[in-house]
């Protein structure tokens, strides 16, 4: 008899991340549902704008990636307003977005999702030496000296973690799936995953500075502008340069020394799971079943981001190519072509009925509701309209974005950089190269990604410097408002740290027309489509086992996997904390 | 004491704008002694974590969702409060504010913090605006931040020339490059 599973704070709270998943007898996931309960159409709110003002208002799209919504706002006039900017601000934005990816993926590995595989209670039986030990051993394989391996710095942080349990005033760690079967980290290596987890929180305070320094006002910077930066003063400070290099170079050595050395160990301790062939949704649909548990689609699509040259938008060198993977095949990049992008509404609760090119697109809702309820829990009606977000396709397919897309694309289109980090990542821990197809391989692109990014921003802070002090203080090109096109059209299309972000923004008579953003957990959250194919959740999810129904860890650690924006991810994580909303998972409701 | 006010919420959606006009709305009239930063806070998700680690004291203005009591109504809590109240969290920005003060909790230093909530009338209609529900509680909201303030020591001074709260939220609705006009 199937068993159907919802993960959802719906009752109580508006919005967000819904996950409904149907197990059969042997507790494998044969079907899910994902679904956003909010309602955002913000898109409205830009209509009749002076366009120059879109990105102070649409840096209010999202709290975390204020700045990228807002320098992809700003790009996207650029682009309608043809305004190429001058190398310091092009270096500058790579900085301020290049900061934002090694912050979020730190706090996203350690706060938002390592309590997905480390097991807290388990750690306080751990023995300290041998927890030394282990950091040496990780650290090794990463050809590198560990974070930490002091015993008694590690007894200390056991005895700290011991403290906050024994007070039971941490909801996070006061009641998790502590003990579930699908935890297999040994204690030892729980109790370096916390210790990390703790000198995590304290060392992300500096990382998040890094973003102020050019960022201008904190936390929303406000110093991108149509046509380049205004933080002139800043880049002409050797000092503000020389602190931004010493808070990089501090957030690097712990990229290197605990996260990194970390992903080693979940990825082996993990690589069963990873490489497990029947437990994949493409084994489920009959295909070739590359990848292991929580791979999904294997389709993979990035617009390319951070450009190494002057050249212009959509004309320069980038750091993350552009590009398309189809079933996992990584000997075959094919070109990105903008015009294919559409989003499609047929499960979404808007009216419309074709997908349509963002440049065309409408944000008119159409709510139809929930099926009734049993049980106290209402059903979503996954044959109708199910959710707030919309259905993106790529060619009519459906595409997974994010740093695992990223680093896929790179080693199809053959970049040097992206090929040499994923190699070297895969040869240093034994891996094969399908285990990235899963969901431990989505957390070690991430992984890979921020390595990546730590090391070329090294790079581009000392190119700055050399540029400047060469007499190039130029950070802005004009441009004057009154004289370019009052009807034409933008786009802004590049990476955010969760994946592909794209604003297509269309001017008549100089106003805003239309606006359209879709952003990255769009793509990776949405629900079906009009062919009632599964979304990038929805497909991770299938043919995964589920050790205990009642509690859905494999669930939550797949959804995490993908970094599913901040308000999401709280929503899931509260489905083991102290019940900050309600929460049900219900196993009785037999389909 | 290193102290913060946070503005938090979410502009487009009606009153969940509130505590982001509060805490403009207080940097345009009050001087405060000592001195404290206002943040425009956002919807700020993790990013609230430096910032509850960079200070002292954090006072964060925003809305609540305890939907069993009246529109309008405004409530003083402590961290611990927030985090206890079971099922009561409608808005991302609370859960996440209440999911960051978890997380902070454990951070080797994490600020003593109040929260300064009202209840919201309206948080789905997509447009920056108050409802005048709220409109007609402000004064309320202000003063029972400003006394939080003063209850540590803070003291707050009118300034010359009052702006007004329509004004702020014009400001939040119409930001403009071209009149230097920002959030």
């Amino acid at each position: 008899m199937k068993k159907h599973i919802v993960i959802d704070p719906i009752t109580r709270i508006e919005g967000h991340l819904r996950i409904e998943a149907v197990i059969d007898e042997n507790n494998t996931i044969v079907d899910a549902y994902s679904a956003s309960t909010m309602f955002r159409g913000i898109e409205t709110i830009l209509q009749g704008r002076d366009p120059r003002d879109c990105g102070l208002l649409a840096m209010r799209i999202c709290g975390v990636c204020t700045g990228t919504h807002y320098q992809r706002s700003i790009e996207a006039v650029e682009d309608a307003f043809d305004v190429t900017i001058p190398k310091n601000a092009r270096i500058v934005r790579n900085l301020i977005q290049g900061a934002l990816y090694v912050h979020d993926h730190v706090v996203h590995f350690y706060h938002l999702h390592a309590l997905d595989f480390v097991d807290v209670v388990s750690a306080l039986s751990a023995d300290p030496a041998k927890t030394a030990a282990e950091a040496r051993k990780w650290a090794k394989v990463a050809g590198e000296t560990p974070f930490i391996d002091g015993e008694s710095q590690i007894r200390e942080i056991q005895e700290r973690v011991a403290k906050f349990v024994k007070q039971g005033r941490l909801g996070i760690f006061g009641n998790g799936y502590w003990g579930n079967p699908h935890y297999k980290l040994t204690p030892e290596q729980n109790l370096l995953g916390v210790a990390h987890y703790l000198l995590a929180l304290d060392l992300q305070r500096d990382m998040a500075k890094m973003q102020a320094i050019f960022g201008g006002k904190n936390p929303h910077p406000q110093s991108i502008v149509v046509g380049g930066v205004t933080c002139v003063q800043d880049i002409q400070n050797p000092a503000r340069i020389a602190l931004f290099k010493q808070l990089l170079l501090e957030g690097r050595k712990f990229v290197k020394q605990a996260y990194l050395p970390d992903v080693y160990m979940a990825g082996t301790v993990y690589a069963g799971e990873a490489t497990d062939s029947k437990a994949t949704f493409s084994h489920h649909v009959g295909g070739n079943g590359v990848g292991g548990t929580g791979g999904g689609l294997l389709n993979f699509m990035s617009y390319g981001d951070f450009r190494l040259d002057d050249t212009g938008f959509y004309k320069s060198a980038l750091l993350f190519p552009s590009g398309v993977v189809m079933n996992g095949d990584l000997s075959t990049l094919i070109p990105l072509d903008e015009a294919k992008i559409a989003e499609d509404v047929t499960h979404s609760w808007y009216e419309g009925d074709k997908p349509l090119h963002p440049y065309e697109g409408a944000t008119v809702p159409h709510y139809t509701g929930l099926d009734k309820r049993a049980d106290g829990i209402a059903y979503l009606k996954t044959g109708e309209k199910y959710s707030w977000i919309k259905s993106p396709i790529y060619n009519d397919a459906r595409v997974e974005v994010g740093p695992l897309a990223r680093m896929v694309i790179g080693v199809a289109a053959k970049d040097e950089r992206i090929t040499r980090y994923v190699t070297n990542f895969l040869k240093k821990g034994n891996l094969p190269v399908t285990v990235l197809f899963s969901t431990i391989g989505r957390t070690a692109a991430r992984a890979i990604e921020t390595e990546l990014m730590a090391d070329v921003m090294v790079e581009w802070v000392d190119e700055l410097a050399a540029n400047v002090a060469a007499g190039d203080l130029s950070t802005w090109t004009e441009f004057d408002f009154d004289k370019v096109s009052r009807n034409t059209k933008g786009r802004g299309m590049a990476e955010a740290p969760r994946g592909a972000l794209g604003h297509w923004v269309r001017i008549e008579d100089g106003k805003v027309s239309n606006y359209q953003a879709i952003v990255p957990s769009t793509w990776n959250g949405a629900p079906r489509d009009y062919k009632n194919r599964m979304g990038a959740y929805e497909a991770s999810l299938i043919g995964t086992k589920v050790a205990k129904p009642e509690e859905p860890l494999e669930i939550i650690r797949t959804i995490h996997s993908f970094d599913p924006c901040i308000a999401c991810a709280v929503h899931v994580v509260d489905t083991k904390g102290k019940e900050l909303a309600v929460y049900k998972v219900d196993t009785s409701c037999a389909i | 004491m290193n102290v913060a006010l946070i503005g938090s919420g979410n502009a487009f959606f009606m009153d969940e704008g509130a505590g982001l006009y509060a805490g403009k709305y207080l940097k345009e009239n009050y001087d405060f002694a000592p001195a404290i930063d206002i943040v425009d806070g956002g919807t700020l998700g993790f990013r609230l974590m430096p910032l509850l680690q960079e200070y002292d004291y954090v006072l964060i203005a925003n809305t609540s969702s305890r939907d069993a009591i009246d529109a309008g109504t405004i409530e003083v809590l402590d961290a611990q409060t927030l985090i206890d109240q079971a099922g009561l969290k409608k808005t991302a920005n609370e859960v996440e504010i209440a999911e960051m003060l978890q997380i902070c909790s454990m951070a080797r230093h994490c600020a003593d913090v109040t929260l300064v909530s009202i209840v919201p009338l309206d948080i789905v209609s997509v447009q920056v605006d108050l409802t005048p529900t709220l409109k007609s509680a402000w004064s309320r909201y202000i003063e029972t931040i400003l006394g939080e303030l003063a209850r540590r020591g803070i003291i707050a001074s009118p300034k010359a020339g009052r702006v007004t709260l329509e004004t702020i939220i014009d400001i939040f609705a119409h930001p403009s490059i071209e009149h230097g006009r920002g959030f």
